[in-house]
């Protein structure tokens, strides 16, 4: 051992004379020398096919930016579409009668466009939950997932901002919100947490991007220039030295820890918008929590879907594994069990009440009008998904996509349920009011809008992976045992 | 017999006429006027209005109605009084009414035949008006610049944490990361 | 080559630097606003002291001198005199609504409509048909914004567009307004509705637009933005009654002033106090804590038997 220590430390010289002094030592040195020498060698030749096993997989994951298919240019082309007729429907909006173009009247005053303001804030909590907390509780299957989820986080919460716009009466206004913002209203709390997580959640996903866009820098160099410039502008210099590791690791870890609370918060308090009211269907202590916990199942089959999509699309079955479903599988039954609780308490306590202030409401939703939304959306977006994959079988890709994908639409009109039926029914009777005040259901130019927002959502996700890898190369070779200090080096211009 | 008893009748009724002609003429020239003071003792506070005509003769038999001054109408103070032989009448003041700042309400005395009739006096018999308000007060519902101190101090304090951290790791974005990368031969 | 190449680097990279620099500042002066947005609130508005000295009416009718920076500042086009944030000075008005006397003859619902130009089916006061037990018969009962003291939708207003006024009112600044309808979803008593911009009304608006201003709340036909029953405070100030005070045959509802203790109908006056006292008054949902200033006295010992409304209104989209 001490020998060894020597050497290793003291170098070659010290090895030469010791082999003048003493031959059987020099012998014995010499066959340990070989020894050395193969075993560098091999490890040479280990590290040769290490690095064309990574090289391979940056070839692989870099695949979906090289080239874009007619495919992929028609799905483009079709998202693109969708989003310019909600454009146009907005203009209809604003230019024409609000009376005529949207069905919100004075008691149903808040429609789609906040419930699917909900729903978006619900599923950017899939950064804080697939990104953030795998990562933190070490749960390595996270790695190829990470960054998926936290660019449908960043591209929903923008789009839970566009819902809100499109919602108001005077957005022309909005500015008014930072200078006039009264600390006592929840809406400016809701405005600070969600620009704070929009923050969070980019830098959460731009940070651990940057040996991505230094990849990209330095292998795809057939691109147009505007896309070189913008890796070249986006990498910020990266070049893998150990202090920029160094930096990217702590940001990551601070970054993670704060996501979390952040997370929690914006849904939190996306709750008491709604309990923060004395409508006594908002009333409720239990909201906060019930909207986080339905966030998170939301988050497990959204993922789910995107994943199940991604991996067909771009051919990641060796990243995006029936392991990772499986895994993602138990955590959809877990979290859908958790709000299946939340649930429970959200509507068996009251009901078991039956107070006069509820009894309106909630006969509505078990019996009455809107009893075979509620009714379906507990099956899909509840039962389904909180039972059936405990099953191996169910927990294989497409039948587990299936019923993600079922609990994603049944997440939507959950969003619904707790907005309008929750209005319909205020304390005073309706009376003496037209037909379309008493019921709202969404117009043509409503749902064109929400409908451009679902297709800005996938398009924001579609064009992000066709410019960025949509797997984060470096945290999958981490986790297969690469040291991302040696391998993620730029590449020289002779291996170009 | 027929001329005597017509010119006695006639001589009653000039007389009549003569006779009454300053009744009439007192009563054309002289308005009545209506005059209120108050009475305070120990036990009760009282309004006395007194009913004249030309200063000097009291009427009797007139209604008259007492009021507290209010801004949007007047409030009745009692039911109606009717004038003694001295001309007066009088209410017992037993409200309980807020004044002004110092306590000051409006009485009004009025004709019940003649509202132009009237007369008014300021007596410090009503209840001090409350100067506190909630108007300026830091309260939920109050305006931005009233907001409750522990809200502005908390949302403050969590801001200020959040983005000093967050501002942190931009900082070692933008001016650490290429300057750690500089000198670095891969 | 090599260092011509780095040249070029070099000066791109400086101007990617002034670039970055400029990325930098967005975000600083995003953090920054938003903590700013505490930091005013910290100060308030007494921070910038003027030195200018202003006469001003307190609530208990005392002439006071203030500097002119402790008043607030109005929004938009409002005069001083109609200073729609501060309110009318000492007064604190309030309402009694007796549903004995209530026979939903609409007149008051018509009276409002026409003082606020606003068309039907928008009614800032409604007369409802309500029924508390089953086996006693139904009454009337008139409901409009009842102008808490303790207001949810005040509370939830993220820009300070409604707002408490010193005399009680709840009044609207509807230059402020965003539009975010977070008022409606808060008031428990649906006392708000949202202008929006239905043809007919717009209209009506614009050729009405002289009368517009009459109660000093701002431009309430605004699209886009929210209104309501503004309890006539115009009106009030120059001691005149509401439009539905005034309009009601049946003397239905009161109006006056809770500093004076008094409230009249037009025809009787009453003292507040011994009002609510004899008839026990109440009001509406005050387990909710709103602390109304709208108060009902009870249908009881009714005039006249309830009669059902003889057709439908409001049908017509």
């Amino acid at each position: 051992m001490e020998k060894l220590k020597t050497e290793s430390g003291n170098g070659e010289t010290e090895i030469q004379n010791n082999i003048s002094e003493n031959g059987q030592k020099e012998k014995y040195k010499l066959m340990e020398k070989e020894l050395m020498l193969y075993n560098e060698k091999q490890k040479i030749e280990t590290e040769k096919r290490q690095m064309e096993k990574y090289r391979l997989m940056e070839e692989e994951l870099l695949h979906p930016i090289q080239k874009i298919g007619l495919a992929g240019k028609v799905w483009i082309g079709f998202l693109v579409v969708i989003c310019l007729a909600g454009l146009y429907a907005y203009y209809i909006q604003e230019t024409k009668s609000k009376y005529e173009t949207i069905s919100l009247r004075d008691y149903t005053m808040w429609g789609v466009y906040i419930s699917t303001f909900v729903f978006y804030v619900a599923l950017s909590l899939i950064g804080a939950l697939m990104s953030a907390t795998l990562k933190l509780i070490k749960f390595e299957w996270y790695r190829p997932l990470s960054r998926i989820a936290e660019i449908i986080a960043v591209a929903s919460i923008m789009l839970a901002g566009v819902c809100i716009v499109a919602a108001m009466g005077r957005p022309e206004r909005l500015y008014y919100l930072f200078i006039y913002g009264r600390i006592q209203s929840p809406i400016v709390w809701d405005v600070i947490v969600i620009l704070t997580y929009i923050t969070a959640s980019f830098l959460l996903l731009f940070i651990p991007l940057l040996p991505g866009i230094a990849i990209c820098r330095d292998r795809l160099t057939n691109k147009p220039a505007w896309q070189k410039l913008m890796y070249r502008k986006l990498s910020f210099g990266w070049k893998g030295s150990p202090e920029q590791w160094k930096i990217v690791k702590k940001s990551l870890k601070i970054l993670a820890i704060l996501v979390i609370p952040l997370g929690v918060s914006i849904h939190t308090v996306t709750a008491w918008l709604f309990a923060s009211t004395l409508r006594p269907e908002w009333d409720s202590t239990n909201f906060g929590p019930y909207f986080v916990s339905g966030a998170f199942s939301l988050g497990a089959a959204a993922m789910i879907v995107a994943v199940y999509v991604l991996r067909k699309a771009y051919k990641l079955e060796k990243y995006l594994t029936d392991k990772h479903f499986d895994f993602l599988g138990k955590m959809l039954v877990f979290l859908s069990l958790c709000y299946l609780y939340f649930n429970i308490n959200e509507y068996l306590v009251p009901s078991y009440k039956m107070s006069t202030m509820h009894a309106n409401h909630l006969l509505d939703l078990f019996s009455g009008e809107t009893a075979p939304t509620y009714w379906l959306v507990i099956l899909f977006g509840i039962a389904i998904p909180a039972v059936l994959p405990m099953l191996p079988v169910m927990r294989t890709p497409l039948p587990l996509t299936i019923i993600a994908g079922f609990a994603v639409i049944a997440a939507w009109f959950k969003r619904y349920l707790i907005v309008i039926p929750g209005l319909s029914h205020p304390f005073l009777p309706i009376q003496d009011v037209p037909q379309s005040w008493m019921h709202y259901s969404p117009s043509i130019v409503e749902m064109t809008i929400v409908v451009a927002t679902f297709a800005a959502l996938l398009l924001i996700i579609t064009v992000f992976s066709r410019l960025f890898p949509i797997i984060s190369i470096w945290e999958v070779a981490e986790g297969d045992g690469f040291n991302i200090l040696k391998i993620n080096k730029p590449v020289k211009k002779e291996q170009v | 017999m027929k001329n005597y008893v017509r010119r006695k009748l006639f001589a009653a009724l000039l007389s009549g006429v003569v006779l009454s002609m300053p009744i009439f003429l007192f009563a054309q020239d002289g308005e009545p006027t209506i005059k209120l003071s108050v009475i305070e003792n120990d036990t009760q506070k009282i309004c006395n209005a007194v009913v004249m005509v030309n200063d000097t003769t009291p009427v009797k038999g007139t209604d008259v109605n007492f009021y507290v001054k209010r801004f949007f109408g007047l409030l009745p103070l009692a039911l109606t009084e009717t004038t003694d032989e001295n001309g007066e009448a009088k209410a017992i003041f037993q409200k309980q009414l807020p004044g002004d700042s110092v306590g000051n309400i409006t009485l009004i005395a009025q004709l019940d035949d003649d509202e132009s009739v009237s007369d008014h006096v300021v007596v410090p018999w009503g209840i001090k008006a409350k100067s506190e308000t909630t108007f300026n007060k830091r309260e939920l519902w109050a305006s931005k610049s009233n907001a409750p101190l522990y809200l502005i101090i908390t949302s403050n304090a969590i801001i200020a944490g959040i983005w000093g951290t967050m501002g942190y790791i931009l900082f070692l974005l933008f001016f650490r990361m290429k300057k750690s990368g500089l000198d670095y031969e891969p | 080559m090599k260092t011509e190449n780095e040249n070029n680097e070099n000066s791109m990279n400086e101007k990617a630097d002034s670039r970055r620099g400029f990325l930098k500042l967005g975000l600083l002066t995003g953090g920054v606003a938003l903590a700013g947005t505490g930091i005013t609130q910290l100060l308030g508005e007494t921070s910038e002291n003027s030195g200018e000295k202003v006469k001003a009416l307190t609530a208990d009718g005392k002439l006071i001198e203030v500097d002119s920076s402790h008043i607030k500042k109005t929004s938009g086009n409002h005069s001083p005199e109609n200073n729609i944030r501060e309110g009318v000075p000492g007064k604190k008005f309030v309402m009694v609504i007796d549903l004995a006397r209530c026979a939903n003859k609409r007149a008051c619902v018509e009276g409002c409509q026409e003082m606020h130009n606003v068309l039907p089916p928008i009614e800032y006061i409604k007369v409802k048909k309500m029924q508390d037990v089953e086996l006693a018969t139904p009454y009337w009962f008139p409901t409009l914004c009842y102008q808490c003291d303790n207001p949810p939708c005040t509370k939830v207003c993220p820009v300070d567009a409604t707002f408490k006024r010193s005399d009680g009112i709840v009044a609207i600044d509807n230059e402020r307004c965003i539009g975010c309808k977070f008022c409606m979803a808060a008031c428990p008593y649906s006392a708000r509705t949202f202008n929006f911009g239905r043809p007919k009304q717009v209209e009506y608006s614009k050729e009405h637009g002289d009368e517009k201003n009459i109660c000093h709340t701002g431009d309430s036909s605004a699209v886009g933005t929210v209104s309501k029953c503004d309890f006539c405070p115009g009106e009030g100030a120059k001691g005149k009654l509401p439009a539905c005070v005034k309009k009601c045959p049946n003397g239905v509802i009161f109006y006056g002033d809770e500093n004076e203790d008094t409230v009249t109908n037009g025809e009787e006056i009453f003292q507040l106090s011994t009002l609510l006292t004899e008839r026990a008054a109440y009001r509406q949902f005050d387990i909710l804590g709103t602390k109304p200033r709208v108060y009902y006295l009870p249908p009881d010992k009714r005039g006249f038997p309830f009669e059902e409304a003889k057709e439908k209104i409001n049908t017509e989209e």
